[in-house]
């Protein structure tokens, strides 16, 4: 006698009822994170207003131009507009959300590369010991920008991202929450993004030094990277890397410079690096607001001055 | 093996048009009788997806069974008084059971019991299911042996051992529950058993994606400081368990009754049980059931003068069924002595709720061992939930200030679904005797479709018996 425990009911018509609910769950899910999330629409509008900014500057004088590809670091780091206007260089503020992973992001930003032009590479080390490369918040946000291929510049690139159009229960809880709480539902504004790109935001939480920094790069990181360079020089661009400027407290700012100088050791054997004082960690807290790697205004014009002094050193620029 | 993984679901697809596919040009072109041609298809497609998984696990798999079937063929032969047989069951269990002790209980027994100190079995990993189908092998030897019952063909054996949706995490099943479907076994479409294997996968799905994966993902982890929290943690494991293995058992037993095979309910919503004896009852029940028939009834069961003794000897030894350290014997002494308690003749007897909260507590508090594998923290944990000092305003609050941050508030939410799958659970179970029925309606399917495509969280953790 076989042991079943339970006493099965017959539900007819189960398997293409299944079939609608996923498709039906699968659409929304879809709209939600392409099209509704608050923080999609963000990075969204905020990835066209930094396209717009590339094309400005080519039709203000067709020369080529500095792509600064990263995450949020980026964004609240350089300020394109400011180098435009007082220091007569053409950089571009790519920096969206690190979140996107670096796949998405080189990949955006090779989109907007054209011959001649320097990507300088600032993705936040973080990144690059990072295996998996492209995360989900990426693949959304090429579906929510409709340039699914900034995820297939690889060859090695995963075509298969249905799954990962999904919101998930952190997001859809999260969301609940703030509108319960009656929050904003993304705590970074459109109108607090200046021309050229820069992110700004008045939040000061109180942020927390970084007491150690990656060593060692990802294999995935590196394969990344090479690739990046063998692209690039079939398209006729220049590649480099350079830090984003991180906070760290000074009892600790030594072995993050540690840690930071034998990373670039690495990352210097697959492509040119930009060499700055203090390798990018900084001990004035006041310089940053949000988060131990988002600069202030000030701090931000003051990096991008730094960054603009090392570049013009550098053979790259040449 | 792994449910959750769209990879097994491509490659099981896969393997199913091939099957299809030669069975529908090559043997029914040449035999009309396909059933032979069936049962040998999905042995190779068992080990084939065990291949999948690991080629070590598919390698110690086949010697296992191997070893069984060759040993069983050759005491059968060469004795005939089942007492002699009996006899050779003290070689054959061992040699059953060695390639477990060696990959699981290595490290463990070089290390904590004979004292070697360094000694490592570094690199070698625990083969997939290697726990789950030694057992049901064991089972399957004892019976054979004990109860005089025939030898099957190689094949119904192989079947048997590896029948894929069960191989990896259970549940354990008996010759006389499997074999007898297995030896009637043919691929065939059945849209009525393909419902309602379905109406169990999509339930094991929404288990152990969207339930267990988001505990796993919004446990709040934190320093064991304070008891609140650590209360916190341990309910959500607990919860997390049993959604995971649950959901993994929900779906073995859907994929099965989609190829026509019934398997056995292994868990019956043990957190409905109203004593600590019931919720054995309930959790993980081929295993407890394995271990009332092969370890405590023959030692004496509960008639012998040592039934206390055995009871704590079936529970030590269920411990370190779940894995190689201290930890694992601790949770298993403690569910011992948990029954011990129940079952001691005391002249008061508690009211029901009071009774189901503290099982629950008990339950609880036992798998902070299973969670915690570093035995000193483990017992500070212990000592800390146990000091009524330690419950005091300040980490009442900083329990609240952690509620309130946005991984608090998800832990809360999930924990608030996690509240309604149980009471559905239990409303099922008073009306009508089983624990999943509502949860198993063709409504509820559609719904928990819809929730576990939305809420699921983008990646996916092992299941944690993967490890046992």
């Amino acid at each position: 006698m076989v042991r079943t425990h339970f006493n099965d009911r017959h539900p007819a018509g189960l398997i293409a009822i299944t079939f609608v609910a996923v498709v039906i769950a699968m659409g929304l899910s879809y709209y939600q994170t392409t099209r509704w999330n608050p923080e999609m629409r963000f990075w969204k509008a905020a990835a066209g207003a930094k396209a717009d900014w590339v094309d400005s500057l080519r039709k203000a004088k067709d020369v080529p131009v500095i792509i600064c590809v990263g995450g949020s670091a980026t964004g609240f780091g350089i300020d394109a507009e400011y180098a435009d206007r007082e220091l007569d260089y053409r950089l571009v503020n790519l920096g969206l959300h690190a979140g996107m992973g670096a796949e998405a992001l080189t990949g955006f930003a090779l989109s907007q590369a054209r011959k001649g032009d320097t990507l300088l590479v600032m993705l936040e080390p973080e990144l690059l010991i990072e295996n998996e490369i492209e995360t989900a918040l990426g693949v959304q946000f090429a579906y929510a920008i409709g340039d699914r291929e900034i995820l297939d510049w690889r060859s090695t690139a995963s075509s298969f991202h249905v799954t990962q159009l999904r919101p998930g229960a952190s997001h859809v809880f999260g969301l609940i929450g703030k509108i319960v709480m009656g929050r904003s539902l993304y705590r970074y504004q459109l109108k607090d993004m200046r021309e050229g790109g820069l992110l700004t935001t008045q939040v000061t939480s109180g942020i927390v030094g970084r007491n150690s920094s990656p060593e060692r790069l990802s294999e995935s990181a590196k394969e990344l990277l090479k690739d990046l360079v063998l692209i690039a020089s079939e398209r006729g661009l220049k590649v480099a890397y350079g830090f984003p400027w991180v906070y760290s407290d000074e009892k600790y700012a030594e072995l993050v410079r540690r840690g930071r100088a034998r990373l670039l050791t690495e990352v210097e054997q697959i492509m040119p690096v930009i060499h700055e004082e203090d390798l990018g960690v900084i001990t004035e807290k006041v310089d940053f607001r949000d988060s131990p790697q988002h600069l202030s205004e000030a701090a931000a014009r003051r990096r991008t001055a730094v960054l603009v002094g090392a570049l013009e050193k550098h053979p790259i620029a040449r | 093996m792994n449910f959750a993984d769209i990879r097994f679901w491509g490659i099981l697809a896969f393997s199913l048009a091939a099957i299809l596919i030669i069975r529908a040009v090559l043997v029914k072109a040449t035999r009309p009788d396909s059933g032979g041609y069936d049962r040998f298809a999905l042995a190779i497609m068992g080990l084939v997806l065990l291949g999948c998984v690991s080629l070590q696990s598919l390698g110690i798999f086949v010697a296992v069974s191997v070893t069984t079937y060759l040993g069983l063929s050759l005491i059968l032969k060469t004795h005939s008084s089942p007492e002699r047989r009996k006899r050779w069951l003290w070689l054959l269990i061992p040699l059953q059971l060695s390639p477990l002790v060696f990959y699981k209980y290595g490290g463990f027994l070089g290390n904590e019991i004979l004292g070697f100190g360094s000694y490592s079995l570094t690199g070698v990993i625990i083969p997939v299911g290697i726990s789950f189908y030694t057992f049901q092998l064991i089972a399957f030897a004892v019976d054979t042996l004990k109860r005089s019952q025939p030898l099957p063909d190689p094949l119904t054996t192989l079947n048997y051992a590896g029948f894929f949706p069960q191989i990896v995490a259970g549940p354990i099943e008996r010759r006389e529950d499997l074999l007898p479907q297995l030896e009637k076994f043919c691929f065939r479409w059945d849209k009525k058993a393909v419902e309602l294997g379905l109406t169990w996968i999509i339930l094991g799905l929404f288990f152990k994606r969207c339930l267990a994966d988001n505990l796993a993902l919004m446990s709040l982890i934190h320093s064991g400081t304070n008891p609140f929290l650590v209360w916190l943690d341990t309910v959500m494991f607990g919860f997390r368990i049993y959604f995971d293995f649950c959901g993994y058992s929900l779906m073995a037993l859907g994929v099965a009754q989609c190829f026509g095979i019934k398997l056995t309910l292994n868990f019956r919503s043990p957190y409905c049980a109203e004593n600590i004896a019931d919720f054995w009852r309930r959790w993980h029940v081929t295993l407890s059931s394995w271990f009332r028939d092969y370890i405590y009834i023959p030692l004496g069961g509960s008639r012998s003068g040592f039934w206390a003794a055995n009871i704590l000897i079936v529970f030590t030894v269920s411990g370190i069924w779940h894995g190689a350290g201290w930890n694992f014997v601790i949770w298993g002494a403690m569910h011992g002595l948990f029954l011990l308690v129940y079952r001691l003749p005391l002249k008061v007897r508690l009211p029901r709720p009071v009774g189901f909260l503290l099982t629950h507590l008990s339950v609880f508090l036992a798998w902070l061992c299973f969670y915690e594998t570093n035995t000193g923290e483990v017992f500070r944990k212990l000592a800390l939930l146990l000091s009524p000092a330690s419950y005091n305003g300040s980490s009442l609050q900083s329990f609240f200030t952690a509620l309130l941050s946005s991984n608090g508030f998800d832990a809360c939410a999930i924990l608030a679904i996690v509240a309604c799958v149980i009471g559905l659970e239990m409303w099922s179970l008073r009306k009508e005797g089983e624990p999943y029925r509502f949860l198993r309606t063709r409504g509820a399917a559609v719904v928990l479709v819809f929730v576990t495509v939305i809420l699921s969280p983008i990646s996916s953790n092992y299941f944690i018996y993967f490890a046992f």
